[in-house]
């Protein structure tokens, strides 16, 4: 429970940063790693490659896949009052099994708004105990990619690197029982959107 | 079904059963842009058009007092901007226990509204009549005197027996919404006359809730005419006729809140649908009309 009984009276909002929203400093250093930027200059080398195809897929999964690395890595070092409050207020209390779907929804978010700087929040659609689904509208590299390489992006190609990037999170923050998966592809429905599933456990 | 129903159900009815409309990111890019000095400012959690629902209560309740020839008119304004961004929908006890199987997270807190309108202090689980339904609830020590009374973060299952505890006490359950798509912010435990929804339909004629999607029917026959049903409405729904020794409902005035079902000891109440009634799903407004 949040120390209210301690507190002056006084509104926590100071002028400055919000505690509660996640470090710019964070953002700013997985924004400079990966970038919608990065991601065509990446498929711009395998397309003189001439191996757009395989080659593009494969640079999106391992994309993908870093970028979770680091989002794990950094979302746990550069803490916000949002997930102190998580750990402190229901994770302490109530037990580890209820991580999912909030500590991985943190970590995707954290994910995407570093990717696209201009993206104000994850369009999250589900985040019941079972389900966590969330939805990319006017995705900005799928958008650029359509500009500058349109076959890829009909192939979608950058699809492998958002599948990497949530299976490789939901390897790194130990979700062993969650299942990651497209639900809808933009070249179809106009957005991506993806889902992580926990599976149930069976009697034995 | 409801305009709510046919806007945001999205397949599911009722809407507040979408598992969409519980959602919330945690985390935002854009600043606040209302400000520190208005209500979302300082509060973050009252859309814009609360300061014209206050406004026009206020003069709603004046009127009634000292110029009742606009008091109409400034009735329905009232309940027109109450219901803008859905104001609270009465629900049944089946389906508050179905959105606790739905939301995540879920906390208990000290009500806002009995701490403001009556000075009740609710400081310890025990006493919370609040649910808090979305991730916004990890937020909450934002705003420290807000939520002095504090929060407790509740398994599904406690959740689920808080619900039914609350019903047994015979509060009623209404969605807590804000927002367009309206969000699910919480679940409340509302009574007469402490709580805004009942206190103003039925000292004031405005209507700041959404009837629910359910009425209540007596089966006379059933009836032994003991009166607990008329007792348990805080909607003043319900009578006890005198000469037939019966409950009698008025089923324009019923909100679907099924108190009165639950707690009926010969079973002689039930709960049929508001569609079913179609003078009565006259009721449900529509949000596009002045």
């Amino acid at each position: 429970m949040f120390d209210a009984a301690q507190t002056k009276g006084q509104s926590d909002r100071s002028k400055g940063p919000d505690p509660y929203m996640l470090n710019e400093e964070m953002l700013k250093q997985i924004s400079e790693q990966f970038s919608v930027e990065k991601g065509i200059k990446g498929l711009d080398e395998e397309n003189k490659k001439r191996r757009m195809v395989v080659g593009g897929r494969e640079f999106f999964t391992h994309f993908g896949e870093s970028l979770a690395k680091m989002t794990a890595e950094l979302g746990e070092k550069y803490d916000d009052k949002t997930y102190e409050a998580i750990r402190k207020d229901l994770l302490e209390p109530l037990g580890q099994q209820y991580r999912f779907p909030i500590v991985l929804q943190r970590f995707v978010e954290i994910a995407y708004l570093s990717l696209f700087p201009s993206l104000s929040f994850v369009d999250i659609r589900e985040g019941s105990l079972k389900r966590l689904a969330f939805r990319i509208n006017n995705c900005p590299m799928y958008g650029k990619i359509k500009e500058v390489f349109p076959q890829a992006a009909a192939d979608l190609i950058c699809q492998y690197g958002c599948v990497a990037l949530g299976k490789t999170l939901c390897q790194q923050l130990r979700f062993d029982d969650v299942k990651y998966g497209v639900v809808k592809l933009v070249t179809k429905a106009g957005y991506c959107e993806f889902e992580a599933c926990r599976e149930e456990k069976k009697n034995v | 079904m409801c305009e709510l129903c046919e806007r945001y159900g999205d397949g599911y009815k009722p809407w507040y059963h979408n598992p969409y409309c519980f959602c919330r990111p945690l985390y935002r890019r854009k600043k606040n842009i209302h400000g520190e000095n208005t209500l979302e400012g300082r509060y973050g959690a009252f859309p814009p058009e609360e300061r014209d629902v206050i406004d026009y209560t206020r003069e709603a309740i004046k009127a009634k007092l000292e110029d009742f020839a606009r008091y109409p008119e400034l009735r329905d304004a009232s309940s027109h901007y109450s219901r803008i961004n859905a104001g609270g929908q009465v629900l049944t006890l089946e389906e508050a226990l179905k959105m606790v199987e739905i939301a995540w997270p879920m906390e208990l807190q000290g009500c806002r509204c009995r701490r403001w309108y009556e000075g009740i202090e609710e400081r310890c689980k025990e006493d919370y009549t609040c649910m808090g339904l979305t991730p916004g609830s990890f937020k909450n020590g934002k705003w420290p005197e807000m939520f002095r009374g504090g929060q407790v973060f509740v398994t599904p299952e406690d959740a689920k027996q808080w619900v039914l505890r609350m019903n047994a006490e015979g509060f009623i359950h209404v969605t807590g919404t804000v927002g367009d798509p309206p969000k699910l912010y919480g679940l409340c435990a509302c009574d007469y006359p402490t709580c805004i929804g009942p206190r103003q339909l039925r000292d004031y004629g405005i209507t700041r809730m959404t009837p629910g999607h359910y009425v209540a029917v007596i089966d006379p026959e059933k009836c032994d005419g003991c009166g607990t049903c008329v007792i348990r409405c805080q909607f003043g729904a319900l009578t006890r006729m005198a000469k037939q020794k019966k409950a009698y409902i008025n089923m324009y005035r019923c909100m679907g809140c099924g108190l009165c079902r639950d707690t009926c000891p010969t079973g002689a109440l039930r709960m049929e649908p508001r569609e079913n009634f179609p003078a009565l799903v006259e009721q449900w407004p529509r949000y596009n009309q002045v």
